[in-house]
């Protein structure tokens, strides 16, 4: 098999992202059925491939080591590949006729994002650090322009840059790391690494421990883990709505999928030097999210704070990574990132539909009696805030509940109990939402809201996998993914990681 | 039909409201009566399974197991005992009544009011017959969320407010209850090997010393919390107040027993050595509570808020008769689920007649009895049920369950004897202002008559529940037969394996035969 055939995926998405970037040019007038067309059809083709592979194989795992071992396509790796196309697929619906309203060219919006899907698909598959490292690269890079796509935006520009400079700060550390790491154990590769974990040499470890010390702050930085959050809320705010939800999901996912094989592929032997630091570093992100999101006035705000203490309860789950592979704690953290990504998209792309030209519309109190004005809208939200909470019988419940139990099966009921405090803590400022929705009298001016049709789509499809990931024993039409086969799936994809 | 009755009672009315939310009704009499007819053929459906229930039976009727989602050993598994059967009919028959009750009241947004009432009736029934734990929890959790709606869009001035603090103060508790099923799960795994949610399998590996405490310490308070025992009741003065009055009767009338019926189904079977161990405190508790909310009664100025304090106070009396652990006070326990829901709900349907008429204030009225002798009669009549008169139900349950507590614990059993007089003064004491003395309003000739009795639709809702009161308290022992089989199976288990001694007394009425016959 030659060694190109398993990343079709990243070659496809890089492909068509160069295309884009042509037809935008070549184009005299910009049709935005074309662009969206053109990226979703290239975003299919690029999921069809690991999903044929798959089926193929019958559900078993599979598992290509591809040059040298710097790649590794594996049955993982084709969770998240599948996972983070969806995503992007989500955004470009979501984005569809929002890029219009707000004057953002189709073809640059689609071709950066399609780099930035590149990036993250080279963090799905990346089995050594320098591969890993350049996938975070092309992912931030490309997510900083988006941040900045709504050039003439004080805001936008703001975010951007802000975003833009501490991101290539945590770059620089997350570097050091790796620089540390390889001059202690003498390799880059995470298997080599393990290996060289199971017996080291007398003296090396501190240097280790140091390096992955770093490796972590900048990790920490990308899936916005206080104390490295304090980017998040602004560069949130200032994004376009589709972009924002693109990066509380997309992003966190990847990095995650990073986050999730660096340590368990490689740092497991060492489990007790780190286990601490990342239950710390739950803690206080779990709280710093959910206090900080009670005194929020700003919906995008809000979901930004939401997503940091969502990035807690995750890192929970590192806690409980164990080194076997039916332990469940990596296959929970896999299903609580597909409930939460699509959570998060639904509500973003409800946020992008009620937002009004320039975004005007996204303080709590312009959400005032949005169910009598758009009742589908404000039921999808609704929905989303369910599932953001924890409520059967939604797809966040199931993603709480896998966690937690891993959590506590490890046996830190302790801190399966903070989180539970902090999920009662977040009810108040979900319910917020819902309450000023359903109970509150309109007073915004909706004037010109109600265009975006293909953001209520996507608004709708991902209602309806909330719902059906959280209590389906089936896959829906072999469509949408319910809880069992979704849990199945994820419990197959880590076999490959230990 | 046996297989698949307890599927129908709770997806019924759950479907009837997604297509009640499909349908393009848009007539408000439509929809009422739409919602009336599918509320009522539950009803029929609820009678059937009446009518093939057999409480000798032992474990449950109409059992269904299916595996839902398999791997992790979650199961659909529903059944029915005694216990549940009084709270499953009550659920299925008092819902049509609040449909009745809600039709002049609501006249916006009125579609989405009928489906969340449905929804809400389905998902407490769900929650009375699920035995897998899992599944329970997610009735538990999914009844919140119409009832969030209901109370925040219908209710009082004040609904937003009492609407969160119920839902936050409800997820509080069943949040902490969801990590112990979980810690529950984990350890049946660790000894069994497999997964399972099931009641039984989980109640087979019991837990001991700290984790049980704490895990048991989670249930109590999701179910306190639920019930409104002391002093995790603040959230249901302002529900009971803010909540338009049909959805008071449903949340007074069944949905605090959930968190009653919690205890005996749930959390006493599964840790009986704490159980036995905290009986002393809890009975405590519950008969501060009583004394308590009664007290609070008394001060009230307003009916609807003082009834929200007599509901807290006789929940009290049945939390007290469950935590009595003795056979005779749980007969009284679940039979007052029944004679609670009654008298408590009627009298809230009631002060929501009242409220349409003028409002809910004591100072509002005063002599009204002239103007309203219909109305006046039933409400004098529920009272006295919700008092505990003797020939009404309401002294049936009371009476069991104190007889039951003092052999219990005498000195908390002497201590609740009294709740009988405070509920008689605050009761008779707000009944004779209202309705008794002279007419404090101004009375204006010439206009149409601000006070009408009883209209037709209104003497529907309330007569049949009136005369219920008073069928069950001349006649209790066919409910009670019902009842008592489950109630003494449960608790023999639950005794034998706290190392109590079993207790085996048949709960009858004494001399039951004398009363009325």
């Amino acid at each position: 098999m030659s060694e190109w055939l398993p990343i079709l995926p990243l070659i496809i998405v890089t492909v068509a992202g160069l295309l884009l970037m042509l037809l935008e040019v070549s184009m005299k007038q910009e049709v935005p059925a074309v662009f969206a067309g053109v990226s979703l059809v290239a975003l299919a083709f690029a999921a069809a491939a690991p999903v044929i592979d798959w089926t193929m194989h019958k559900g078993a795992a599979v598992k290509y080591v591809l040059f040298e071992g710097a790649l590794t396509v594996d049955s993982y790796s084709y969770f998240f590949t599948v996972l983070l196309i969806a995503c992007a697929a989500i955004t470009i619906v979501a984005a569809w006729n929002y890029l219009p309203r707000e004057h953002m060219g189709h073809g640059e919006v689609y071709s950066v994002l399609m780099f930035s899907l590149a990036g993250m698909l080279t963090l799905a598959s990346g089995t050594s650090l320098i591969a890993l490292f350049i996938g975070v690269e092309v992912m931030s890079i490309a997510v900083y322009v988006l941040v900045g796509a709504r050039r003439n935006v004080l805001k936008g520009n703001e975010s951007a840059l802000k975003y833009y400079l501490l991101g290539a700060f945590a770059s620089g550390i997350l570097l050091y790391g790796i620089a540390l790491i390889y001059g202690a154990t003498g390799s880059v590769q995470l298997d080599a690494i393990r290996t060289f974990l199971a017996n080291p040499g007398e003296g090396k470890l501190p240097l280790l421990v140091v390096g992955l010390g770093l490796l972590i702050v900048g990790m920490g930085f990308k899936v916005a883990a206080a104390p490295f959050h304090a980017w998040t809320p602004d560069v949130y705010e200032g994004a376009p709505a589709p972009i924002t939800g693109y990066m509380a999901t997309a992003v966190k996912v990847a990095s995650f999928a990073f986050f999730v094989r660096v340590l368990a592929t490689g740092f497991l032997p060492i489990k007790p030097y780190w286990v601490d630091v990342i239950a710390a570093l739950a803690v206080i992100t779990m709280f710093t999210g959910n206090l900080s999101a009670f005194v929020q006035t700003n919906v995008k705000r809000m979901l930004a704070y939401s997503s940091i203490a969502h990035t807690g309860y995750l890192l929970m789950g590192l806690v409980a990574l164990t080194g076997s592979p039916d332990g469940t704690s990596a296959a929970a953290i896999l299903y609580y990132l597909v409930a939460y990504s699509v959570t998060n998209l639904g509500a973003f792309a409800c946020i992008a539909f009620l937002s009004k030209q320039g975004e005007t519309l996204v303080e709590f109190e312009d959400y005032a009696g949005v169910a009598k004005k758009f009742p589908l809208i404000a039921l999808i939200l609704a929905i989303c805030m369910a599932s953001l909470i924890g409520i059967p019988p939604t797809a966040g419940f199931f993603g709480k509940y896998f966690l937690f139990s891993s959590v506590i099966q490890q046996g830190y009921t302790w801190l399966a109990v903070v989180g539970i405090i902090n999920s009662i803590l977040s009810v108040y400022y979900y319910l917020r939402l819902v309450v000023v929705m359903y109970m509150k009298e309109p007073k915004a001016d909706w004037t010109g809201v109600g265009g975006l049709q293909p953001a209520r789509i996507a608004g709708i499809i991902c209602a309806i996998v909330v719902i059906w990931a959280g209590m389906g024993a089936t896959n829906l039409l072999s469509l949408v993914p319910g809880a069992a086969p979704l849990l199945a799936w994820a419990k197959t994809s880590v076999t490959t990681l230990f | 039909m046996d297989q698949n009755v307890l599927s129908i009672l709770i997806f019924l009315p759950m479907l009837a409201a997604v297509a009640l939310w499909l349908l393009p009704l848009k007539d408000g009499n439509g929809i009422k009566t739409y919602s009336l007819v599918a509320a009522l053929i539950n009803v029929v459906f609820g009678l059937a399974a009446l009518g093939t229930f057999d409480a000798a039976k032992p474990g449950y009727n109409f059992e269904v197991n299916q595996p839902w989602l398999a791997d992790i050993g979650i199961h659909y598994h529903l059944g029915m005992d005694g216990i549940s059967l009084v709270l499953v009919l009550l659920t299925v028959i008092l819902t049509p009544f609040a449909v009745l009750a809600s039709w002049k009241l609501i006249n916006e947004r009125v579609k989405n009011y009928f489906a969340l009432l449905l929804m809400f009736s389905g998902a407490m029934i769900g929650a009375m017959v699920s035995l897998d734990l899992f599944l329970f929890y997610v009735f538990f959790e999914l009844m919140l969320v119409p009832a969030f709606f209901l109370i925040g869009n219908y209710g009082g001035p004040e609904r937003v407010k009492a609407t969160i603090k119920f839902v936050v103060y409800t997820i509080v508790g069943s949040l902490f209850m969801f990590v112990a099923i979980l810690y529950l799960a984990i350890q049946h795994h660790a000894v069994a090997g497999s997964w399972s949610f099931q009641l039984a399998d989980l109640i087979s590996t019991p837990l001991a010393g700290a984790p049980m405490w704490w895990a048991f310490l989670a249930f109590v308070l999701a179910f306190a919390i639920k019930a409104g025992l002391f002093p995790f009741h603040t959230w249901a003065p302002d529900t009971y107040v803010q909540a338009p009055s049909p959805v008071t009767f449903l949340v007074s009338g069944v949905m605090g027993k959930i968190g009653a019926y919690g205890f005996i189904r749930f959390a006493l079977p599964l840790f009986p050595v704490a159980a036995k161990e905290a009986q002393p405190y809890l009975m405590g508790l519950a008969a501060i509570g009583l004394i308590y909310a009664a007290w609070m009664a008394l001060a009230q100025t307003d009916i609807k808020r003082l009834l929200a304090y007599s509901s807290i106070s006789h929940m009290a009396v049945i939390m007290l008769g469950v935590f009595s652990l003795d056979p005779q006070a749980w007969s009284g326990a679940v039979f007052m689920f029944m004679a609670h829901a009654l008298s408590t709900g009627g009298l809230f349907l009631l002060v929501g007649m009242l409220a349409e008429r003028k409002g809910t204030a004591i100072a509002d009225f005063g002599g009204v009895a002239k103007a309203m002798p219909w109305l006046t009669t039933v409400f004098v009549l529920v009272t006295m049920g919700s008092i505990g008169l003797p020939g009404l139900n309401g002294f049936i349950g009371e009476f069991l369950i104190l007889l039951g507590s003092y052999a219990s614990h005498n000195v908390i059993g002497v201590i609740a004897t009294t709740s009988v007089i405070w509920g008689a003064c605050y009761m008779l004491w707000m009944v004779s202002r209202t309705f008794f003395g002279e007419y404090q309003g101004e009375v204006k000739p010439g206009k149409a008559n601000p006070l009408p009795d009883l209209s037709l639709r209104e003497a529907l809702v309330i007569v049949p529940i009136a005369l219920v009161i008073v069928w069950t308290g001349f006649a209790p022992q066919p409910v009670l037969n019902q009842i008592d089989p489950s109630v003494q199976s449960t608790l023999r288990t639950l005794q034998s394996s706290a190392g109590m001694p079993v207790t085996a007394v048949q709960a009858e009425v004494p001399g039951h035969g004398g009363i009325g016959f």
